[in-house]
């Protein structure tokens, strides 16, 4: 299409691109406007502030909380513990949450991509089927499905029983958990002294030490291996068993935290799914014609050749979808679970300390996203390539 | 491709079926887990159907007090789905507590917009009419919905509901994030004032990390504190400007990638040409830019239309909320999952009805080049 605009000769600045006076205008009007607004925000919380009597500041973390949490993982009493305690207890909630949500999404992430790669219709279809099915039902609704579905379990005396000790109750999810056990002194010393060992072992820079990669790795794993026989003698498992009223023994997820997890690890499920399915479908097909070429047998050219190929483009998308994962859990205030956001909303409106709760909210959640871009820029030296593939992920 | 000759000849299409049977039957292994997973699969969908349909309740008795009588529906528990939960309560589902004698204007609003987002996905990359499409089609909605003008009786947002209120926060957050989202990524590559790319790279990483539960919250309390009484707009603005933020950033980010791609060549060749800054943004790079993200930009999209159900946290009665309400409803509490199999069913429609066009756009997009 055909463009008409007037043509002048203006003045340029040093590299010849742009003239000296274009836009200045503009930039300090923009500029001028934000200082405004900003004075203008600050001028009317503090009026508003001090109309109502409220205090600002972080003063108030430190005043008792009306805030029952149910299965704190920390001691914390409500109206006697301080504010600051029970965001604490919902940080640890959020993390819990979202660490359980994360290795459920991994796992059956993997399962559904590999289903998907199949090279059988039907159980691609399945596959497809799944995906598709979990990715376009929004994930409140899933959640809240999940939710009730437990609340109908029947009680804890009919309670459904799966294999190996796992109960299915309106309580929710119970399983057996490791106990240790009592006069097992040895056992521990043991544990201790293999867990020193290994260390020892791995900073050692003895130069006997360094004799080949294999035999190092053999005396880490059998150094290991005495530990954990050490710790697995000093431990046992505690089944649940039905009580009178309830379930005895073992540990059990509450409702709230066993739907959570469960749809959240679906729901994203479908996300890795996908993602270690365009990975591995991303690595040439030449790579693996030469890998047979070369000799290799399917397994060895799988694992040699194309996962780490294929991980170098899976990890990163899938980072981004770990800290997706961890925002969205923030949907446990929907099912009633106490998480860090369910807590500071209650915070919110017992003290009516709104801009300091949402600053503490915008601060925990920044520091939790600047440690997921930590760790995934840790990956980007282990594996070369990687630092590509991440900028270029970065740059979506 | 197609020219594989067989026993079932050289036509396109057939080779597809040749190899989906050849990898449904093509060795021992295949075959069994074919009778198998078609065994399972066959059971499965006969079970569904026979719940949904064959089994299912379609209508109950009116008792003498005017509460329906469910009889017939707890007889059928477990064996058929009691579609009188939906059928008796669709006009709340749908609709929320619109007025119902004047329900044909959220049905008027519910197919503009359905229309608008068929015709933007059939107009595919040539539309230059569709942002004026948009922004007419968007307020008048707001005033079918609204009354107050052509002689139409006024309703409150308070009793906007279900539907149409999903799609219409779903419009105007699209409406406003887009631009926003733009002239975000546009300050982000900018080489020249590194004070607005710094305001650019702070807002877009600060929203990016938050959920958007907090910002619906931050947006629902803050707002009427920083504001005057007099200039606090209504729950269901706070939530469309908390939800258009949000996007806002998501837009802005796969709009950035969009601009990487442009090559270089085109700026120098507009500033040889002498064009000032704006048109050379306005007319050049923007529209490669955006018609080269258009798939991304509409998952986008469709992450914010199933995002809008998380407005049930500040009480708007969306599409997900009523179904909600529903279910909390004593007398229909036990068939929550006719009510959620129903409400996933318009979801799923509407979100994969977008994911479909978005990847037809995407196949015709290179193919046009």
């Amino acid at each position: 299409m055909a463009v008409t605009v007037k043509i002048r000769s203006v003045p340029c600045n040093g590299s010849g691109i742009y003239p000296l006076r274009s836009g200045r205008l503009l930039i300090a009007c923009v500029i001028a406007a934000l200082l405004l607004l900003t004075w203008f925000v600050v001028s009317q919380i503090g009026s508003l502030f001090a109309a109502k009597g409220v205090a600002s500041g972080f003063g108030f973390l430190f005043q008792p909380a009306a805030i029952p949490i149910a299965g704190p993982l920390i001691p914390y009493q409500p109206y006697v513990d301080t504010y600051a305690r029970a965001l604490l207890a919902g940080v640890l909630n959020t993390l819990m949450v979202s660490g359980a949500g994360l290795l459920g999404a991994t796992i059956l992430g993997l399962c559904v991509g590999l289903t998907r790669l199949s090279k059988h219709p039907l159980i691609t279809l399945w596959a497809r089927c799944y995906i598709e099915l979990f990715r376009n039902i929004p994930i409140v609704l899933q959640l809240m499905f999940w939710y009730i579905i437990l609340l109908h379990m029947p009680n804890a005396r009919q309670a459904f029983s799966l294999w190996g000790g796992v109960f299915l109750s309106n309580r929710g999810l119970s399983l057996p958990w490791p106990v240790l056990g009592i006069g097992s002194a040895t056992g521990w010393w043991l544990c201790v002294a293999g867990g020193l060992a290994a260390i020892a072992l791995l900073i050692a820079r003895l130069p006997s030490w360094r004799k080949s990669t294999s035999m190092q790795l053999s005396r880490v794993m059998i150094l290991t291996l005495a530990a954990a026989i050490a710790l697995a003698s000093s431990l046992s498992m505690e089944f649940p068993r039905k009580g009178g009223f309830s379930i005895v023994g073992g540990t059990t997820l509450s409702a709230e935290f066993s739907a959570l997890v469960f749809g959240l690890s679906v729901y994203f499920s479908t996300y890795v799914g996908e993602i270690v399915r365009s990975g591995i479908l991303g690595v040439p097909k030449g790579q693996r014609e030469a890998a047979e070429a070369l000799g290799l047998s399917s397994i060895a050219a799988t694992r040699f050749v194309i996962l780490p190929q294929a991980l170098r483009l899976i990890i990163p998308p899938v980072m981004s979808q770990y800290a997706n994962l961890i925002k969205t859990s923030s949907l446990a205030v929907v099912i009633g679970y106490q998480d860090v956001v369910s807590i500071s909303n209650a915070m919110l409106t017992q003290t009516g300390q709104a801009v300091e709760t949402v600053i503490l909210i915008a601060a925990i959640y920044l520091t939790i996203n600047l440690v997921v871009g930590q760790i995934l820029r840790l990956f980007d030296s282990s594996l070369p390539g990687m630092a590509a593939a991440t900028k270029r992920t970065a740059a979506q | 491709m197609s020219t594989t000759s067989g026993f079932l000849g050289q036509r396109p299409g057939v080779t597809y079926v040749r190899r989906t049977l050849f990898g449904l039957f093509g060795s021992a292994p295949a075959a069994l887990v074919t009778v198998f997973l078609a065994a399972v699969t066959l059971k499965l969908l006969l079970y569904v159907l026979d719940w949904a349909f064959v089994e299912a309740v379609w209508t109950i008795p009116d008792r003498l007090n005017d509460r329906p009588d469910l009889t017939l529906c707890e007889k059928a528990r477990g064996v058929g789905a009691c579609w009188p939960a939906v059928l008796l309560r669709y006009q709340f589902l749908i609709f929320g507590r619109y007025p119902s004698e004047i329900i044909w204007r959220p049905w008027a609003a519910i197919l503009m917009l359905l229309a608008l987002f068929a015709y933007s996905g059939w107009r595919q990359l040539r539309g230059a009419e569709l942002p004026f499409l948009w922004l007419t089609t968007f307020f008048l909605c707001l005033l079918i919905m609204g009354g107050g003008v052509a002689g139409l009786q006024p309703v409150p947002t308070e009793l906007w509901g279900g539907l149409p209120l999903t799609l219409l926060i779903t419009t105007a957050a699209i409406l406003g994030a887009l631009p926003i989202g733009a002239l975000l990524a546009l300050g982000r590559v900018n080489l020249r004032w590194s004070g607005i790319r710094l305001a650019s790279i702070l807002y877009i990483e600060t929203v990016r990390g938050l959920p958007l539960i907090s910002l619906l919250f931050m947006g629902n309390f803050l707002l009427p504190v920083i504001l005057p009484a007099w200039a606090t707009p209504n729950a269901l603005t706070r939530a469309i400007i908390a939800i258009t933020l949000f996007a806002a950033a998501y837009v802005a980010e796969v709009v950035r990638a969009g601009l990487r791609a442009i090559p270089i060549g085109q700026r120098e060749a507009a500033d040889a040409l002498g064009l000032p800054v704006w048109v050379r943004t306005w007319k050049i790079i923007l529209p490669q830019a955006l018609r080269l993200v258009l798939a991304p930009l509409l998952n986008t999209f469709i992450s914010t239309l199933k995002d809008t159900t998380l407005i049930l946290i500040i009480g708007l009665l969306d599409l997900f909320s009523t179904a909600q309400s529903s279910v909390a409803n004593p007398l229909w509490q036990e068939y929550y999952v006719e009510i959620y199999v129903f409400t996933a069913a318009i979801y799923f429609i509407l979100s994969f009805g977008m994911s479909r066009i978005s990847a037809h756009l995407e196949s015709r997009q290179f193919k046009s080049r």
